[in-house]
């Protein structure tokens, strides 16, 4: 497991997904992100939206205008802005890490708690996760969840951390293939999306 | 039963109607007291101020009145402290007799190292001797509730001012905000007792913590936008009005022509964007019975997204010509970040207010306690009836 750094905090929980606040504001870790909750189990999820709002609904934000500066000068003269907003992610679950410290491509029994840590996975901890092609299945499950683009982003993140990327969105798209073979719209639109080929950084 | 908006339109499309064919007669009456303003000298008018012929409340003129301020450049380091208050006041239906009060606070620093707090603090007032000012010669007393509750409000905002302002007080330019005036004219007409405790004892108190620490670089100052007030058109109206006329009895050369004029409509037309006025000072009789000296209260007018806004400062913030200049471009500056109003102060308004949601939950709250210990929860009828709906 990675030196745990909590970078945002669960604010919304079931046992299909989170949502997260970040502990800063617009530092959210990227789509197709890998994260896990320090939680027992530890839940391991993708990161498939993320989102700015009004702490407060009801005070919406307007327009400041062209005259303002950079967005650095207008946060520095304004330094109460980035307390009246929160960056937040929603996480898909992809599986859990039981007791013995095994990775279960499962939904998790219970939702992960309220106001638990959520940390990111080193690149080494995702190649481990995903080293078993079964990680896909809660993944094509909820491809109408997280929508086909989020599905092709994770995949080439991965993708990007293997030796033989090709190879990996090759594999991912053999198992598309299997999942789909009743709709080959989608399927074909779902290749076309992996082979885009994989994301660095 | 619907509103009947049909019988209330018709009224009130005359008293539109006539605004509008008031408003020629009533600019060219402002433009006459601007002229009157511009050119009158400022020994007449305090002359004619101290003969004390007229008892309308009128400004002292501090300064050269044809006079007005550009804003400074802001300091390259300099903070805002804003406090603001919101209250539940006593529900009489009610078995326990409570105050709630939350005060908002704003701390923002700006320049080299931007940062912000926003915080609120959540006070209770509970039972007799807590929601009471009691006078301790006699049995008397008076309940916080209604106009005294705003008073108390006010005191308590600038307790906590006080106290954020001695914690972070450090040398760097630091403007403390409030909302509203320096000037608890609502304390007016309370009874002694009343005023002894709010005002000189509280109030007063937390005046001279602040001035204490004027040597930081602290400047109190609070807002009022669009005011009504009419200090400095009442010191014209001195001058140029019939020495014989009254309230009751106006004269044609100064009553009618002052006549539904506030200052504001004044200095709308006469301050350029972001200037401020010539300096006046407070003749209210609650300042002259009962601030000391030091915490008389000076004011002037600011022009800023073609609306007025009235500052009133302590003494010891304007008799400090650095002070002084401090507080109008730190104010301009809260404007402008605020889209026309301090933005601390609109921040500080948001920290400290309860909103329905909160004053239901804490009614449920309230209701839940009283359930759990048993008591019988004899609400009135008239309190039942608007809660529960029925037909």
């Amino acid at each position: 497991m990675n030196n745990y750094k909590p970078i945002a905090e669960i604010i919304e929980s079931s046992t299909k997904s989170f949502v997260a606040q970040c502990y800063e504001l617009y530092q959210a870790p990227k789509l197709g992100t890998f994260v896990q909750t320090r939680d027992d189990p530890s839940i391991v999820g993708v990161v498939y939206n993320v989102f700015t709002e009004p702490l407060d609904p009801s005070r919406r934000p307007i327009a400041r205008g062209p005259f303002q500066n950079t967005q650095e000068k207008l946060y520095e003269d304004n330094p109460h802005l980035s307390l009246l907003f929160r960056t937040e992610v929603e996480v898909f679950i992809l599986g859990y890490i039981d007791n013995s410290k095994k990775y279960k491509y499962e939904s998790p029994l219970l939702p992960a708690k309220i106001h638990m840590g959520v940390s990111l996975l080193t690149k080494e901890e995702i190649v481990s996760f995903t080293e078993n092609i079964n990680f896909l299945e809660l993944l094509i499950e909820g491809i109408s969840t997280i929508s086909e683009e989020i599905f092709s982003i994770t995949i080439r993140t991965i993708a990007s951390y293997r030796q033989d990327p090709e190879q990996f969105i090759f594999d991912s798209g053999k198992q598309l293939a299997g999942s789909f073979s009743h709709d080959q719209q989608k399927l074909i639109l779902l290749l076309r999306k992996l082979g885009r080929g994989p994301i660095n950084g | 039963m619907p509103f009947d908006f049909e019988l209330i339109t018709e009224k009130l499309q005359k008293a539109v109607k006539s605004i509008k064919s008031n408003t020629n007669s009533f600019n060219q009456r402002v433009l006459k007291l601007i002229d009157i303003y511009q050119t009158t000298e400022l020994g007449f008018v305090e002359q004619k101020r101290t003969e004390g012929k007229h008892n309308w409340i009128s400004a002292k003129f501090l300064d050269e009145n044809s006079i007005y301020y550009e804003a400074n450049k802001l300091p390259s380091d300099y903070r805002v402290i804003a406090v603001d208050g919101s209250h539940i006041d006593v529900d009489r239906h009610s078995p326990i007799k409570c105050v709630v009060l939350n005060i908002g606070t704003v701390i923002f620093t700006y320049g080299s190292e931007p940062q912000a707090i926003l915080t609120n603090s959540p006070y209770t007032f509970i039972g007799d001797s807590e929601i009471n000012i009691f006078d301790s010669s006699t049995t008397s007393r008076s309940p916080l509730q209604g106009n005294l509750m705003g008073v108390k409000r006010a005191v308590m905002e600038l307790t906590n001012l006080a106290d954020t302002l001695e914690q972070y007080a450090d040398g760097i330019p630091t403007l403390a905000l409030i909302d509203g005036s320096l000037i608890l004219w609502s304390i007016l007409g309370e009874q002694e007792f009343v005023i002894k405790e709010l005002l000189q004892d509280q109030f007063l108190e937390q005046l001279n913590r602040i001035k204490n620490l004027a040597h930081q670089n602290v400047i109190l100052a609070s807002y009022l936008s669009y005011p009504d007030t009419s200090d400095v058109i009442n010191a014209l109206r001195i001058c140029i009005c019939n020495e014989n006329c009254s309230n009751k009895n106006p004269c044609t050369e100064g009553c009618v022509l002052v006549n539904g004029i506030r200052d504001r409509d004044l200095f709308i037309k006469f301050l350029p964007d972001n200037a401020r006025s010539a300096l006046f000072e407070s003749t209210s009789n609650v300042i002259e019975k009962y601030y000391n000296k030091g915490n008389e209260i000076s004011f002037y007018y600011l022009r800023i997204f073609d609306e007025i806004a009235r500052i009133e400062l302590p003494s010891w913030v304007s008799n400090d010509p650095n002070l002084l200049q401090l507080s109008h471009s730190l104010i301009i500056d809260q404007c402008e970040k605020g889209m026309g109003y301090p933005v601390s102060i609109m921040e500080s308004h948001e920290q400290a207010v309860i909103n329905t949601n909160d004053r239901e939950n804490f009614k449920m709250l309230l209701d839940r306690l009283l359930a759990e210990q048993g008591v019988n929860y004899n609400t009135s009828q008239k309190d039942r009836s608007k809660k529960f709906r029925w037909v």
